[in-house]
């Protein structure tokens, strides 16, 4: 399987400078890639930050545990997605030790409203406050599909389930979606 | 609204020189091969600045509320010394009271035991 050239660089075992020139030349294809998808899946820039810099810095450094049998990127969407998903468990643990309240669409919806950082019309902001109520795995299995348009065989690898019941999760999350979408405030 | 009608563009911006200033700070930490170069996670800064904030509130309370018992003092140093010496004092009734209570429990206090 064909790799990027600047692979080989990022091993600790190479020259600091040529270290250097890998990374940066990773960042350059993968930074904005990684954070707009674990962007749509933790949604604020706080967190999403958070963690594209703690997915980027690990995936790099342990490089050298990448065997090679699926396509780098794919690794690299594995690493993104667990990490996606470890962060968005802590925080609703977090949130549960202090309320068993759950945000439903128009919490989300308000704090879309109220998010700087937000630039999307009504349904670009229905649809991403639809997402948030999702459950983290169907959200996951929309987002590789849909704005991602990944292939149902490599979002096998990328979460490690079938691909029959990621079919069905995809299908449960975009009826859900219309759902929430299209109910009135 | 159908599943293929929904919108794909990515309607989230980031501020200003977010991407340059996130690739230093993560190539700063790369090269640094410790975690230390990472940027703390956000929950500890939060939490840092909460009980710093919550003992700057605190202490702020606390000169408040003993300067209005105090108003002669308008230094710390003043407030501290005025503290000293009520709890020295107060210390010493209590040495007081607790001298009068074992000498009223002792057997030559009472009369009948003369």
């Amino acid at each position: 399987m064909e790799q990027p050239e600047w692979l080989v660089d990022l091993s600790p075992t190479a020259p600091a400078d040529r270290r250097e020139r890998a990374f940066r030349a990773f960042l350059a294809t993968w930074q904005q890639p990684i954070y707009r998808f674990i962007r749509r899946m933790v949604l604020t820039h706080e967190d999403a930050d958070d963690v594209t810099q703690e997915t980027l810095v690990q995936v790099a450094r342990s490089v050298d545990s990448f065997r090679g049998e699926a396509a780098f990127s794919t690794w690299l969407y594995q690493i993104a997605n667990r990490k996606a998903l470890d962060h968005i468990a802590a925080k609703q643990r977090r949130a549960a030790r202090w309320t068993r309240w759950a945000p439903q669409m128009e919490d989300r919806l308000a704090a879309l409203s109220a998010d700087p950082h937000f630039d999307g019309e009504d349904a670009e902001r229905r649809l991403h406050a639809g997402l948030a109520c999702l459950p983290p795995r169907q959200k996951q299995v929309f987002i590789l599909r849909y704005f991602e348009e990944m292939p149902y065989a490599e979002m096998a690898i990328i979460t490690q389930r079938s691909e029959g019941s990621l079919k069905a999760s995809y299908h449960h999350a975009a009826e859900k979606l219309k759902k929430l979408v299209l109910q009135e405030d | 609204m159908n599943p293929r009608e929904f919108p794909r563009r990515f309607p989230f911006r980031v501020p200003e020189g977010y991407h340059a200033s996130a690739a230093d700070a993560m190539t700063d930490a790369f090269m640094a091969e410790t975690t230390v170069g990472i940027r703390k996670s956000r929950s500890y800064q939060m939490a840092a600045a909460a009980i710093f904030t919550g003992l700057l509130i605190a202490s702020a309370g606390w000169l408040y509320l003993e300067s209005t018992s105090h108003p002669a003092c308008v230094t710390f140093a003043c407030l501290l010394e005025e503290t000293e010496t009520e709890l020295l004092e107060s210390e010493y009734e209590q040495l007081m009271e607790e001298a009068a209570w074992d000498l009223e429990l002792a057997p030559w206090s009472s009369s009948d035991s003369f």
